[in-house]
């Protein structure tokens, strides 16, 4: 469980915070995390993967705080997180990338190696394991980084944009795998409202880096409601 | 498979092959004797020498692959979806790795190939200084793809792989001819040095240089490259520690302005 309180955060040199006193609770499901461009999405994932630190509110992941030295590789091990970039080390292949990104999280280098093939037999590239990742396509690089995520077996999954810049066939492709293969917590950062709808089972939505409404997806809750709340993207 | 070895895999056909073709060229162009090229097949020191010089050319371009695989590989982007608790250096520190051992792979099989020839050609054996003829050359070589790291990580552009490759090429400009110890390259005799050996303290001194250059850049890296809260000040304090013995390496032979790097023999 993921406990956020009052986080804000930051950037140096920036006039205003990118997330504004935050507080929210993350239990098992799927939880879509919705806003415009520049909303403060992906700095509230970064922030909960613990890349960046807040600066200033409190994050617990099943109770350890992972920006405390002690605690932070326990707390760190507890999530995954898939980035929104399409971007991936050209000349890895792909098992050689997730098997990586695994034993660099502590594995022992042969589990990783068979967790990372069995992640990408998950998301259905085993046939494309032993292939460049330059060879592969946008889509399939996406789910190259579903696969890390996957791999590392950890009880909450963050992702960011996961089907965001994908063509109509591979935005179905990553919507059904999700849907199929991420257990336990998840909190996904969209901007496209109907994978939500189709995934999700809570929403929250933030604008100008607050939220501005947090509560389970029913069925009074639709497009045209959640866009009116979304807002225009900052500029 | 070991990280380092997988990044080898990776890039072996670019690196291993620019290495080997550096090393080759440097032995081939110096100058012959009677007229046959592999002139220094009659001297061992000269052939260390040689041997050891190839870094004016392999250390730049170590250092410019080093650039180059981080750069396509792990640029700050693909950092952005490595786990947090992984530091931002360590990838770039297995591409370094994997770069270093392809060029002392390259170094190693070069010396057992001249060396071979030199047994073959009875070369004279007067002039060794050993062991730091055969250090020298791999620690400037290790130094250099130090520098690759740094600039790969602090100045992640592509301007950086020509970069990296002219700076570190011009380096002998600042370091040959003075007898100041060297650091990234090393000074090789161009032509037959029978009769001389160099000297072991200029040999220790160039060693020694590189090696702390190496650590202090690394460490500095480490902290200048941490994110988030508790930075490794133990990683600064081996930086200006290094740098310290650096300069007290280096500065005393500038200041005692030696020129000598060879001394007769007996």
């Amino acid at each position: 469980m993921i406990k956020v309180d009052a986080l804000t955060v930051r950037y140096p040199r920036a006039t205003t915070p990118s997330v504004s006193e935050v507080t929210l609770e993350l239990t098992e499901g799927v939880t879509a995390l919705l806003g415009a461009n520049g909303a403060g999405k992906t700095t509230l994932l970064r922030t909960l993967s613990g890349a960046l630190s807040p600066t200033s509110g409190q994050v617990t992941i099943n109770g350890l705080n992972p920006y405390a030295r002690r605690e932070r590789t326990d707390a760190l091990d507890k999530i995954a997180f898939m980035p929104q970039t399409a971007s991936v080390p050209r000349d890895l292949t792909a098992v050689d990338f997730v098997a990586y990104l695994t034993w660099m999280r502590g594995k022992r280098r042969t589990p990783a190696r068979a967790e990372a093939l069995e992640a990408l037999d998950a998301v259905g590239l085993a046939n494309r394991a032993d292939d460049k990742l330059k060879r592969l396509s946008g889509g399939m690089v996406r789910r190259v980084w579903l696969a890390q995520a996957l791999a590392a077996q950890a009880g909450t999954l963050l992702l960011d944009e996961p089907s965001t810049g994908l063509d109509p066939r591979q935005r179905a492709t990553m919507v059904e795998l999700i849907q199929a293969r991420a257990t336990g917590t998840v909190l996904l950062s969209s901007h496209l409202i109907e994978d939500v709808l189709s995934l999700a089972t809570s929403v929250i939505v933030l604008r100008e880096g607050r939220v501005v409404h947090r509560g389970p997806l029913t069925s009074e809750v639709n497009e045209s409601w959640l866009l009116s709340l979304i807002g225009d993207a900052e500029e | 498979m070991s990280a380092v070895f997988m990044w080898i895999k990776a890039s072996w056909k670019l690196v291993l092959s620019a290495l080997a073709i550096a090393q080759l060229m440097v032995m081939y162009n110096v100058q012959p004797v009677d007229g046959i090229p592999f002139g220094w097949r009659v001297d061992w020191s000269w052939m260390l020498s040689v041997w050891g010089g190839a870094t004016l050319l392999m250390s730049p371009l170590a250092a410019a692959a080093v650039v180059a695989l981080v750069l396509l590989n792990v640029n700050p982007e693909v950092q952005q979806g490595l786990p947090a608790n992984v530091p931002r250096w360590k990838p770039v520190a297995h591409i370094s790795a994997a770069v270093a051992v392809q060029g002392l792979a390259v170094q190693l099989i070069a010396l057992g190939i001249c060396s071979l020839v030199c047994w073959l050609c009875q070369a004279d054996p007067r002039g060794l200084t050993l062991p730091w003829q055969l250090l020298t050359g791999p620690v400037a070589l290790i130094a250099g793809i130090a520098v690759g790291s740094a600039v790969a990580m602090l100045i992640p552009t592509y301007w950086s792989i020509p970069g990296v490759l002219f700076a570190l090429f011009l380096a002998h400009r600042i370091f040959f001819w003075h007898g100041w110890p060297e650091l990234f390259t090393t000074e090789m005799a161009t032509g037959m040095v029978t009769g001389g050996r160099p000297i072991p303290g200029f040999l220790a001194a160039t060693t020694w240089l590189n090696v702390v250059t190496a650590v202090a850049i690394w460490s500095g890296l480490i902290f200048v490259t941490h994110r988030g809260r508790h930075r490794p000040w133990l990683a600064l304090l081996i930086c200006l520690v290094c740098i310290g013995g650096a300069l007290g390496i280096y500065l005393p032979f500038v200041l005692a302005d030696a020129w000598d790097t060879y001394e007769p023999i007996g």
